[in-house]
């Protein structure tokens, strides 16, 4: 069988099953299956590594909590108020605190200032230790 | 049964005749979904994380304002404190703030003499003599080190002080310690320069937990120029944060939802000649309206079911399997050391029908609508255009 009468061959015999053993309905059909499946597991293995965590990975953060006395999550690391939100002022003018309204609006357009001079180590002298 | 297939299965074949405008419009509609899946599982995610982390926070934190900030509170407030009935421990935290010149970022600076236990995320130990410290995994990396190196910090009097790393905390505390650095007591009170006396705050042990507001109360009252923050604040400030930030996520929510309404608008509005022709020649031949009714309905699931899926699919792989890499920028603002998200898969259920609720029903009702206007009109004159 040459080249040309494989691929015929291959086309037809594709077609055949794509329209008689397999209807196009069936194809979306078992895709969907196959989606739902895949959601289904991923959303079954969640919450059995949530519920994993739960006892493992949280027993262990909460207890670097209780010992270091922690109040925040360190994910904002750029201003006091966003590094400890809950521990920050109440109400002071020209606050730092979530939410609180732009006091000037490029403030949120403005980048933040580079430092024209750089601290090198060399330049710093050492308390106590030798470097 | 079968007359539905056989619908479903024409719904597919018309759909295929056009399909590259359906596979555009799947790609656009999934990443639709995606993004607002995304945003929900994150926030969801770290809210239930924070809330359940947050539980061993400090029952009371008392804190001292002056001119309507946070000033160091004097360690002989624990005394005025101590005489209220049902009070455990008194602690006085010492810990600040250290801007690195060197690496352009913040790190939090906690003093603590409390021996940590075996943890699994704590490699080495914590410090446990002066000039030894522990530090978080962002601050390992910025500084480029680890165990056994010397982190070199610059004192309050300008002068650089050298530790002992003796332990690290492990990349899966990151959100609780990327940015620290425990040192002793003594170290940070020396290091941050506190006056002789003075803390940051004091935490206070209630020894019922019922009785945390009435002992804040009272602290009040005996100080006035203190805060209480008690740790059912901590927890709904973080419930709060994340609804902020869930705010702010919300112009990446609006955006994707005025997206898709502008995709459901164009499908309402109206449908192709080519579409009414087919709508035409299905009636002439004997079809029913609602034959073509049922034709379009599965026509919209076909797309609307797909592509909520595959959004679903991808949001779920996006946020705990790859950290939320796409909305991450967003978050992380202006913070040099951010933590990677690792977060525990968190999920509401109800969050996602509604998303489903949201999107697929308004998509299949915009398929079916004008679908139904073209079917009740004469085929010949449908035909005709």
């Amino acid at each position: 069988m040459d080249g040309h009468k494989f691929i015929l061959f291959f086309n037809t015999t594709k077609a055949r099953l794509l329209n008689v053993y397999m209807g196009k309905y069936k194809i979306f059909i078992t895709i969907t299956a196959l989606q739902l499946t895949l959601l289904t597991a991923f959303l079954l293995s969640g919450y059995q590594s949530a519920q994993k965590a739960r006892l493992q990975q949280l027993r262990d953060k909460r207890q670097i909590v209780r010992y270091l006395g922690l109040t925040d999550l360190s994910i904002w690391t750029e201003a006091r108020y966003t590094r400890h939100p809950s521990q920050s002022d109440f109400f002071t003018p020209f606050q730092d605190f979530p939410c609180s309204l732009e006091h000037f609006p490029a403030g949120s357009i403005v980048t933040p200032l580079q430092p024209d001079h750089e601290i090198t180590m060399e330049q710093t002298p050492l308390k106590g230790r030798e470097k | 049964m079968i007359r539905r297939l056989k619908i479903l299965e024409h719904a597919l074949s018309s759909l295929l005749r056009r399909k590259y405008k359906n596979l555009a419009i799947i790609v656009v509609y999934s990443f639709t979904i995606m993004l607002l899946a995304s945003i929900l599982f994150l926030t969801h995610s770290l809210k239930i994380e924070a809330g359940n982390i947050l539980l061993d926070a400090p029952e009371l934190i008392i804190q001292k304002t002056m001119a309507g900030r946070h000033d160091l509170i004097p360690v002989e407030y624990a005394d005025v404190i101590r005489k209220n009935w049902g009070i455990g421990k008194i602690t006085p935290r010492y810990w600040g703030y250290y801007y690195d010149a060197f690496t352009h970022s913040n790190f939090t600076v906690l003093g603590s003499d409390t021996p940590l236990p075996i943890l699994k995320m704590l490699e080495g130990t914590a410090p446990s003599r002066p000039g030894e410290c522990l530090i978080g995994e962002g601050v390992a990396a910025v500084r480029q080190i680890g165990i056994g190196d010397e982190l070199i910090l610059i004192n309050s009097e300008g002068l650089g002080v050298i530790f002992d790393v003796v332990g690290k905390f492990t990349a899966s505390s990151d959100i609780l310690t990327n940015d620290l650095i425990v040192l002793g007591e003594a170290d940070t009170m020396d290091f941050l320069g506190f006056p002789p006396g003075k803390a940051t705050d004091i935490t206070v042990e209630v020894l019922n937990p019922k009785e945390v507001q009435n002992i804040a109360g009272k602290i009040k009252r005996d100080l006035p120029d203190t805060r209480p923050i008690t740790k059912q604040e901590i927890i709904r400030t973080y419930d709060a944060v994340f609804n902020w930030r869930s705010g702010m996520m919300l112009t990446i929510f609006s955006s994707a939802l005025v997206a898709f309404c502008i995709l459901a608008w164009d499908k309402a509005t109206g449908i192709s000649g080519e579409e009414k022709n087919e709508i035409g020649i299905l009636k002439a031949i004997g079809w029913d309206t609602s034959d073509i009714l049922e034709l379009k309905f599965w026509e919209g699931i076909v797309i609307s079911l797909t592509a909520f899926l595959t959004g679903l699919l991808a949001a779920y792989v996006h946020v705990f399997y790859f950290g939320a890499t796409i909305l991450a920028p967003v978050i992380k603002g202006w913070s040099v050391l951010f933590p990677p998200f690792k977060l525990i898969p968190f999920v509401n259920l109800y969050q996602v029908f509604i998303i489903g609720f949201l999107t697929v029903v308004p998509y299949v009702a915009s398929t079916i609508i004008p679908s139904w206007k073209a079917a009740i009109t004469d085929p010949e004159s449908v035909m005709r255009g």
